[in-house]
């Protein structure tokens, strides 16, 4: 898995490519935190990952937990098919917000 | 315990030493004095002796001498006595003869009578023999008177003298005139008248009492005759022995010597002896018939006139006796001394020798004494000194060995860092420096231990890891190529209690080129693994840039040479199959050479060159061989830890056994071939420790792939961890790959999830941190269907409540999501405990 992180027109945007298991969820959650040390509002661009498992949805869940205490959010986009049942299949397409 | 001090006993033996030195002194000198005075009493003695013998000798000698003279001398006085009451008697029977020859020339005299008046003086008287002869009658011859009267006045000794005549008249001088005047004394009857009328020449009478009753007396008379020759009378004088015997007799020899006379008769007449008996007859010892023989014998000679003296007893006294003739008598003068008192001054000598040896011995005896005394002081002060001193002495000599004791005892006591200070300057001080040296030593010795100790656990600790991650380098995952069904490979290693050197390895170059590896670095410990990390990695490292196996051992060669500072080595082989052909192409450097068991031949040893050992020298080149493998032929690639495993006796398991086993098990497969190996090897090696790393390798060329393949990559069993993930995830996307084609991306993915939440759950919980292997199954058949199971603590995921997937992120929990999306996923999933093992299963229809 690698992650990217840009700026699109002030907009932090994390571009991950590759598997988000528990192998590498570890590192996604760690750049994600890290991401909101300086932002308040984080896009997770999803082009490039087919697979998620449960620990890959927990780094997710503790993003969108650290987003909304900071007041921020955090957006997923280009979610593939595959992707979204997984997400749709426990309940995150309700607690995300996927555009 | 302490049972005798060094002290006490070297008090006690110099106190014995110098007790017995001393007394042995003490009993040589002692018995030096007694022997000399044992010698002394000897000495002394027979010098009194001698001395004593040769005086008494001598004394003797002169005292005999003198005896002798003195009785020559005494016999001389008595002549003399007696010749000049010869001479006397001579000159009054000379006068009377005169007047009796020549009448004419005299006048008449008249002497009268004896008158009483006249008595106490001299005095001239006449008698008569009787009545008819007148007094006239011998008025001629009465001129001898005046002659009579001097001689009687001026003789010596003469008591008496007188003329008797033939007519009866007798003129008489004495001083007692007490004699009859006339008829009462007749001269002519009168023995000393007779006896020289008889003789006709001067005689002695025998001794005889004196008429007057003075004693003893003697007379000496003479005959007087007419010019015809005719006896006119006899002259006489008349001699008291005690006159004699005063002058010649009396005198006194010594205390107890003495002096007599002794007659012709061998009578003794003149002696203090001589008494009269009751009648006043005097008793004379005859000395001729005495009872002493003798006595008797030397009577005999003195009656023979000899002079002598001889030594003799008498009365029981013993006695010298001289004896020497007279002159003028036929007499003996006899002189007796008694023995003892001549030889009284040797007697005395010798007691005063005997005296002074026996003061000399009591003052010897006196010296032994105050030597012994002064001995027992000096003993008594030897032991006293000498136990003092020998108590200082031995308190010098173990005072430093009890400091040395408490110093010890203190090392002992654990105190290492205590130093003994004893300066003896003997064989003490040196031990106690080799004691200081060993405090200090075991000190340095202990600091070290514990530096090396802790060291050691953690050298120890980073052993393990070492070991582990050692193993972990090493391809663990089998089946290795699951969807390479041209061949099976297998690979074990049993590590030593140490981690060792060995490594194998085998990785694909290229699609259709698969590299195997067997090496084992020289050494043990980390150095070792190190090292086969380094060897290893660049081995592979190089093979990735398609070398040659020649090509990668020379570049490999080349680097480990480089900076190779601790000297270690490689054995290593290696080949490339050409997996399409068959082909195996190989290199050995140094290595054992591998096992080729074909499936139709013999089991045999792989040719190989002996190339030299990886890293041993720069430079190196290596051959390459090449052999065709066929479908069934199995490459077996080992160390030496297979060949060289020893059983308790100390028996390699060798060779000839490895080549045996591998041809005993030619039907088995490589995993079951390596298992059947290890088996042999345990069995050989009995319980005997395993000394060095089992690497084995087994490469087998399948013959009927489709056969082969089913059955033996439907199961995968790897360690339980997280890290494993990849490979079960890969095993399963090769199954799905090689059995269902037609399985969509997405149901692909949405197994694998599945798959990855049952493992990971199992990874992460069922051993609860502790080494544990998983097994995943997989049946392709039909549906597709996954089993995993381990032998963990039993838990039942199913059990699981599921999250609520209504609640907002805020309300969710961040985990629990896992079995529920599996459960989500897949047509059906079970979980049994049986046993003793957690079995999940879980199917999907494709």
């Amino acid at each position: 898995m690698e992650v990217t992180l840009t700026k699109e027109e002030q907009q932090a945007v994390m571009f991950i490519k590759g598997r988000v298991d528990t192998i590498t969820s570890p590192q996604l959650k760690d750049e994600i935190l890290k991401a909101f040390k300086g932002e308040n509002s984080l896009v997770l661009d999803f082009a490039d990952v087919q697979y998620v498992s449960s620990a890959g949805l927990r780094a997710l869940l503790i993003g969108q937990k650290t987003a909304s205490s900071k007041g921020g959010k955090m957006e997923l986009r280009n979610v593939n098919n595959t992707v979204m049942m997984v997400l749709k299949s426990v309940g995150f397409n309700k607690i995300l917000t996927i555009i | 315990m302490k049972k005798t001090s060094i002290r006490k006993k070297v008090s006690s033996l110099t106190t014995r030493i110098s007790l017995a030195s001393a007394i042995l002194i003490g009993i040589v000198t002692v018995s030096g004095l007694l022997i000399l005075r044992m010698n002394m009493f000897n000495v002394s003695s027979e010098l009194g002796d001698a001395a004593a013998h040769d005086s008494q000798e001598a004394l003797e000698e002169r005292m005999t001498g003198e005896l002798m003279t003195l009785a020559i001398n005494k016999a001389q006085i008595s002549d003399d006595k007696l010749r000049a009451t010869q001479n006397a008697v001579k000159m009054i029977a000379y006068g009377a003869e005169e007047i009796a020859q020549n009448p004419d020339n005299y006048l008449p005299v008249y002497v009268g009578p004896p008158d009483e008046r006249n008595r106490g003086t001299m005095t001239a008287q006449l008698l008569r023999a009787d009545e008819s002869l007148t007094m006239e009658g011998a008025a001629i011859m009465n001129n001898v008177h005046t002659l009579l009267l001097n001689i009687a006045l001026n003789g010596d000794n003469i008591t008496i003298d007188y003329v008797g005549t033939e007519e009866g008249y007798m003129i008489v001088v004495d001083a007692d005139s007490v004699m009859p005047a006339v008829g009462g004394f007749d001269p002519r009857e009168r023995g000393w008248y007779k006896l020289a009328k008889e003789n006709g020449t001067l005689s002695w009478t025998d001794v005889y009492s004196d008429a007057s009753g003075r004693g003893l007396a003697i007379t000496c008379s003479m005959p007087f005759y007419n010019l015809d020759g005719s006896l006119v009378g006899v002259a006489g004088i008349g001699s008291l022995l005690d006159n004699l015997s005063n002058i010649v007799i009396e005198s006194t020899i010594g205390e107890t010597g003495y002096a007599f006379m002794v007659n012709e008769r061998g009578q003794v007449i003149i002696s203090k002896e001589v008494e009269e008996d009751e009648s006043g007859a005097i008793i004379r010892e005859d000395l001729l018939n005495s009872s002493n023989p003798d006595l008797a014998r030397i009577a005999g000679e003195m009656v023979n006139r000899q002079t002598g003296i001889e030594r003799i007893i008498i009365d029981g006294r013993e006695v010298f006796i001289a004896y020497a003739p007279l002159d003028t008598l036929p007499w003996t003068l006899v002189t007796v001394m008694d023995v003892s008192e001549a030889i009284k001054p040797a007697v005395e000598s010798k007691e005063r020798i005997i005296s002074f040896k026996d003061s000399a011995l009591t003052e010897m005896d006196i010296i032994i004494v105050i030597v012994l005394s002064a001995f027992l002081v000096v003993l008594i002060l030897i032991v006293l000194v000498f136990g003092y001193v020998s108590q200082r002495f031995s308190n010098t000599l173990t005072e430093p060995i009890t400091q040395l004791e408490t110093g010890v005892q203190i090392i002992a006591a654990g105190n290492l860092k205590k130093q003994l200070d004893i300066k003896t300057g003997d064989e003490i001080e040196a031990l106690s420096q080799s004691v200081n040296k060993m405090a200090h030593d075991l000190s340095e010795y202990i600091d070290n231990l514990q530096k090396i100790t802790a060291e050691k656990e953690r050298i120890g600790a980073e052993l393990t890891v070492a070991t582990q991650i050692q193993a972990s380098m090493l391809p663990c995952i089998f089946p290795a190529f699951p969807d390479r069904v041209e061949f099976d490979i297998y690979a074990t290693m049993e590590p030593a209690k140490e981690v060792g050197g060995d490594f194998y390895d085998f990785f694909l170059v290229d699609e259709n080129t698969l590299a195997v590896v067997m090496a084992d670095v020289s050494g043990k410990g980390v150095p070792a693994a190190l090292f086969m990390v380094i060897a290893k990695t660049l081995i592979k490292n190089t093979a990735q840039y398609g070398k040659s196996p020649k090509a990668v051992f020379e570049t490999v060669n080349t680097i480990l040479c480089e900076n190779n500072e601790e000297n270690m080595f490689v054995t290593a082989f290696m080949g490339y199959l050409d997996i399409k052909s068959g082909k195996f192409t190989y290199v050995n450097a140094g290595h054992n050479a591998p096992v080729l068991n074909r499936k139709n031949a013999d089991c045999d040893w792989l040719p190989i060159e002996n190339d030299f050992v990886l890293a041993g020298f720069d430079g190196m080149t290596y051959e390459e061989s090449e052999i065709m493998l066929e479908p069934g032929d199995i490459l077996y690639l080992y160390t030496d830890g297979v060949t060289e495993a020893v059983n308790p006796d100390n028996d390699l398991f060798s060779d000839e056994k490895l080549l045996e086993v591998c041809g005993e098990y030619k039907k088995l497969l490589p995993k079951e071939l390596l298992a059947a190996v290890k088996v042999e090897i345990d069995k050989f090696a009995d319980g005997a420790e395993q000394a060095d790393d089992i690497t084995m390798l087994a490469l087998y060329m399948r013959e009927d792939y489709e056969k082969e393949t089913a059955p033996r990559t439907n199961e995968l069993v790897v360690e339980a961890k997280t890290d494993n993930l990849y490979a079960v995830l890969d095993f399963i996307k090769d199954a799905l790959n090689n059995h269902n084609e037609n399985c969509t991306e997405e149901k692909r993915n949405l197994i694998m999830i599945s798959a990855e939440e049952i493992y990971v759950n199992i990874a992460n919980y069922a051993y609860e941190g502790m080494d544990g292997t998983a097994i995943v199954r997989i049946n392709p058949k039909e549906s597709f269907s996954i089993t995993f199971e381990d032998e963990g603590k039993p838990y039942n995921p199913l059990n699981r409540k599921d999250p609520n997937i209504e609640a907002t992120a805020d309300e969710r929990g961040i985990g629990g999501l896992g079995v529920f999306m599996t459960k989500t996923y897949m047509d059906n999933v079970n979980y049994e405990y049986k046993d003793n093992k957690n079995t999940f299963t879980m199917d999907i229809e494709i």
